[in-house]
């Protein structure tokens, strides 16, 4: 019964619809036997490895990935609006921090012999121009806006169209919210070098100014009186679904979605104040030896 | 904690300014955050996506022309129907429906077709009263010697309660009128 | 120390030196806020026991409108008021240790108060002014009405100016640097009732004129804007003495020193200059005002008073925090409010108040107050409902709260009946709100309008059995189980008033309660060189006040569902309107 459910008037069934695009295949693979190595090159250097939560987040941060971009989310976003928001969503908070989660970028230095690795740190945080640009990228402000306007930017109308009429602007897209997303998650959850954490109050505002934009879209999807995407009036309609419900759907689930930062808010709130907070250790100055190593000319 | 901080009855002595902490910060730019998000939802989002607009138009009025007009308006239109003894109207599509509000009703009783728009002019020839259109909700302020005009598409067909509630005299709470929208 | 002073008496309590006049204009304000307050009060249970159709305890028209005017007039007007001088003395000239200047003013501007006031009361129950307290032209009363509605006004002007030529003189004189923040927040409230009142002047002059027929015509639309600069004004100048209240007991209770002084007064000064002009949202469904100025005036001016709000929401708890805190209630979130004294009067009523008014209160205003969505409160039972949690749980408890303390030390009289003083807070606020639940609902969920005496209008057979459901019967008898209790409450708050008045026995230093010893007193730190010293172990990548934040990003959590909530209501209109 629930199998006739999931096949839709584009024929196919919707958990067995995969459009396997040869790059992206070909980078997610790269992306995974990658940090394999570096994990292995890591350990026969001697650094200490990531915790397993932490590897097994990378990996599933790459198969959310595949799932949004290759699987199921992909086929049918031309289909339904809500099915393109939830591809984008488990782009941009899903996959995103959990790949983030897995340290790739520590990864990558501890496994790069020294010569390599210190030129790299010297090339991209030694020189005045490339650091001071760093550090005005990560800023939360930049992050906070580059985030939200491209979000905006996105569910423009004209601009959303366009991205489901040329496969170019398509790839745009994705590409843009992954990076903007990537970004957002990167200097909350644990940038290199440390000092561009946001910090606790500036990662509190990052994420409710972005419930706020998120909302006032959210807000406009659920609530028009019209249909905002007119593309998806010629749509096939799989299951049945009107456009109009379609794009309440797609509004209900992004606005859901607000409540992961909210969540998020307060548990930052709760890892303040128990005792054996990490915050109390950075607040003593203590850090991860490895850290100290690579700052070092 | 050693600080110049003084309780709230007592006069603060020396330099009792300092910086604002990162709280009072992150709050201030959440708050502001949220007023610039309602205002963002009041001013630019509701007004490109949603159906229920505020842009009525207000004109003045002599209260006892507008009670003529208000006549005229239902021996054109009138379908000479009587509901409980207030004369029921039926206008066409699009055009100016009057609806006077006097002690102790609303004058006439509408008929409207379902989809369609109508401009409707409301104004008193007494004193205050309040347009409140049950059971949707929708509340208007009717003051004599004004009109207030709104258009309005009833998206439903059934019967519209009508009653006042503005305080306009002993009889307030018998002044009532009726929407009818049919298909 | 100076010497004692001829013309005070020294408070064993407090340390501070109360000047007799002003002591006797405290007072009197005192007792004749509370004697309004019972009037106002039985008045609102009949009132409320109408509009439970079950009960329908009044069965005349003319008596209900007569009185739902009357009780709006005796509570909004007159409780508030008088007590308000009252602050406003204590504020200005009792709590800077002051002479107090021009006394025969404040007995002229208490003198009017009372004539004015009595003079409309009497014409509102003899039934020659059924207007309703906004006495919205074309209605009429008679002129002594009107001319009473002058009087009141202009004593509170009188008390206003008096208040001011203290704060003023006692600044020029040197005895005073920067106010208290109490004092602070009586001063804005003066400035919003100066301009508040001269604008509720313009709107009713014009009415008693009519009525002595020196002119003809009075405008309705022009008097309703000029009376709603009175009207939101006004409201504001109870938010501002409110707000000070708030500090005030928390300071007396907790022993708080507010988190950010300039913060705290930097938010005064907000409700200062745009209260005025976000008053148009009482008029946002009237003709003639254009879309923008609504839109501007109901927007941007009111959000910038309303910011002024949402920093007192967070400054007021975080500082009870931080004092708790330093105290050593540090454990986790919500130690510090757990281990709070609930049992103190003022700390309860603090708390009622400032949750009623900010969560009841607050987020309906501000939603009810945006253009659109007022088209869907707009003179339903809705209004009252918010304004009921606004004033009536929020600013009347916060004053019943101050009341244990200064009404006991200016009388010099033991609190009368202590136990009962202890519960009063629960007992009303736990009224208050049921009521304002049932209120709310009816107006909102129904449509039920206000001032109205008959919801079944009489049986009348084109009503169409409009209200005629299980639901609305619900939420009025909802509110008038929740208007009985209040009532109780608002009973032992007279009692123990007026018993503390006149029964309470005479004492030098009389008992109330736990209280900090450092309330009144001058800080005994080296802030005398005038050196801010820097904050101690401050973390600044800590929080300072994580148990504030959680609950103050709870409410705004709170605040988002339900605005949403409104507009997905008003999506589901079956009407367009434009």
């Amino acid at each position: 019964m629930s199998l006739a459910l999931l096949h839709g008037s584009t024929g196919g069934s919707f958990l067995t619809s995969w459009s396997p695009d040869p790059l992206l295949v070909n980078l997610l693979a790269l992306a995974a036997v990658a940090y394999a190595l570096g994990l292995r090159a890591a350990a026969r250097r001697g650094r200490r490895r990531p915790s397993r939560w932490r590897i097994a987040a990378y990996y599933g941060g790459l198969a959310a990935v595949t799932v949004a971009l290759l699987g199921p989310l992909d086929t049918w976003n031309d289909e339904l609006f809500f099915i393109h928001m939830l591809q984008h969503l488990v782009v941009m908070i899903v996959a995103a921090p959990l790949l983030l989660l897995g340290r790739p970028v520590q990864v990558t230095l501890q496994a790069l012999p020294p010569k390599q690795s210190s030129l790299l740190v010297r090339i991209l945080f030694l020189r005045a121009g490339p650091r001071r640009a760093a550090t005005l990228l990560t800023h939360p402000l930049t992050v906070f806006a580059l985030y939200n306007l491209n979000l905006a930017l996105w569910h423009w109308p004209p601009m959303y169209v366009a991205a489901l009429e040329s496969e170019l602007v398509h790839e745009i897209e994705h590409a843009a919210f992954f990076g903007t997303a990537l970004l957002f998650w990167w200097v909350i959850i644990d940038p290199v070098p440390r000092h561009h954490h946001a910090e606790p109050h500036w990662q509190f505002g990052m994420c409710f100014g972005t419930c706020m934009i998120g909302g006032l879209v959210a807000a406009a999807l659920t609530l028009a009186n019209r249909v905002l995407y007119p593309f998806y009036l010629d749509a096939g309609r799989p299951w049945g679904i009107s456009p109009m419900t379609d794009q309440q759907l797609g509004g209900g689930i992004m606005w859901i979605s607000g409540a992961l930062y909210f969540a998020l808010m307060f548990a930052m709130l709760i890892r303040m104040v128990s005792p054996d907070s990490s915050a109390a250790n950075r607040a003593t100055g203590a850090a991860p030896a490895w850290q100290l190593d690579q700052l070092r000319p | 904690m050693a600080s110049n901080r003084t309780g709230t009855l007592v006069a603060p002595r020396g330099r009792w300014w300092f910086p604002l902490g990162k709280d009072e910060k992150l709050w201030f730019a959440m708050a502001a955050i949220w007023a610039v998000t309602m205002f963002a939802m009041i001013f630019l989002i509701w007004p490109a996506v949603g159906d229920n607009q505020q842009t009525f138009g207000g004109y003045r009025v002599d209260e006892t022309e507008f009670a003529l007009l208000t006549q005229q308006f239902i021996e054109e239109h009138g379908t000479g129907e009587n509901l409980f003894g207030v004369p029921v109207v039926a206008p066409p599509p699009g055009s100016d429906v009057y609806m006077l509000a006097t002690r102790y009703q609303f004058r006439p009783v509408v008929q409207l077709q379902r989809g369609e728009t109508y401009r409707f002019l409301f104004s008193s020839n007494d004193v205050q009263h309040g347009f409140s259109l049950q059971p949707d909700n929708i509340n208007l302020q009717v003051i004599p010697g004004y009109v207030l005009a709104v258009e309005m598409t009833p998206e439903k067909t059934g019967e519209y309660e009508i009653v006042c509630n503005e305080y306009c005299g002993i009889g307030h709470h018998l002044m009532l009128g009726r929407i009818r929208v049919v298909d | 120390m100076e010497a004692l002073r001829a013309g005070s008496w020294r408070c064993q309590v407090t340390g501070l030196y109360v000047d007799h006049s002003a002591e006797q204009l405290i007072k009197f304000n005192a007792v004749t806020a509370v004697l309004y307050l019972a009037a106002g009060g039985l008045m609102a249970i009949l009132v409320a026991l109408t509009r439970w159709e079950a009960i329908h305890i009044l069965d005349d028209a003319e008596w209900f409108y007569r009185l739902v005017g009357a009780h709006g007039t005796a509570m909004l007007l007159f409780w508030i008021l008088f007590f308000e001088v009252a602050g406003l003395y204590f504020g200005g000239i009792v709590l800077l240790n002051a002479r107090m200047m021009a006394p025969a003013a404040g007995w002229a501007g208490y003198i009017l108060m009372l004539a004015g006031s009595l003079g409309m009361m009497v014409t509102m129950l003899t039934g020659r002014a059924t207007v309703m307290f906004t006495a919205y032209p074309p209605l009429e009363a008679s002129q002594w009405f009107y001319l009473s509605y002058i009087l009141f006004a202009v004593g509170a002007l009188i008390a206003v100016v008096v208040f001011l030529v203290n704060v003023v003189g006692a600044r020029v004189r040197g005895e005073v640097q920067t106010l208290p923040l109490f004092t602070f927040a009586m001063l804005a409230a003066a400035i919003i009732a100066l301009f508040s009142l001269i604008s509720g002047a313009t709107a009713i002059v014009p009415l008693w004129l009519k009525s002595i027929d020196a002119i003809d015509y009075v405008d309705p639309g022009i008097y309703r804007l000029l009376y709603w600069g009175l009207g939101h004004g006004a409201q504001q100048i109870n938010l501002a003495a409110m707000v000070g209240i708030w500090y005030a007991l928390a300071t007396i209770t907790v022993g708080t020193k507010p988190i950010n002084e300039g913060l705290s007064r930097f938010a005064f000064v907000l409700y200062i200059f745009f209260i005025q002009m976000a008053a148009m949202h009482h008029l946002l469904v009237d003709p003639g005002l254009g879309r923008w100025v609504r839109t501007i005036n109901a927007s941007y001016f009111i959000y910038a008073a309303v910011l002024g709000s949402m920093i007192h929401a967070f400054t007021i708890p975080a500082s009870v925090e931080l004092a708790q805190r330093t105290k050593g209630y540090s454990r986790g979130l919500f130690e510090w409010l757990k281990r709070a004294p609930w049992g103190e009067p003022g700390f309860s009523a603090l708390v009622l108040s400032f949750v009623m008014f900010g969560v009841m209160g607050g987020i309906s205003g501000v939603i009810i107050g945006g253009p659109q969505l007022n088209m869907l409160a707009h003179n339903t039972l809705t209004v009252p409902a918010h304004f009921h949690m606004t004033v009536v749980s929020g600013t009347t408890l916060a004053f019943m709260g101050i009341t244990y303390y200064l009404v006991p030390l200016i009388f010099r009289r033991e609190v009368f009946q202590p136990k009962i003083a202890r519960a009063q807070p629960w007992v009303y606020g736990a009224g208050m709100f049921i009521f304002g639940i049932g209120m709310g609902f009816a107006g909102h969920l129904e449509g039920v309008p206000r001032r109205h005496f008959d919801i079944d209008f009489a049986g009348l057979p084109m009503a169409n059995g409009v209200f005629d459901n299980a639901r609305v019967d619900l939420f009025l008898a909802t509110m008038g189980i929740g208007a009985t209790l209040a009532f109780i409450g608002g009973a032992m708050y007279v009692i123990v008033a007026a018993g503390t008045v006149f029964l309470g026995r005479r004492s030098e230093a009389p008992d109330i309660g736990r209280v900090d010893p450092e309330a009144f007193a001058v800080p005994a730190v080296s802030g005398a060189s005038g050196e801010a010293e820097p904050e101690a172990h401050r973390d600044l990548n800590q929080f300072e006040a994580p148990g504030t934040f959680a609950i103050a990003t709870a409410f705004l959590t709170l605040f988002v569902l339900l605005y949403a909530y409104s507009w997905f209501e008003l999506s589901h209109v079956s009407w367009v309107i434009r």
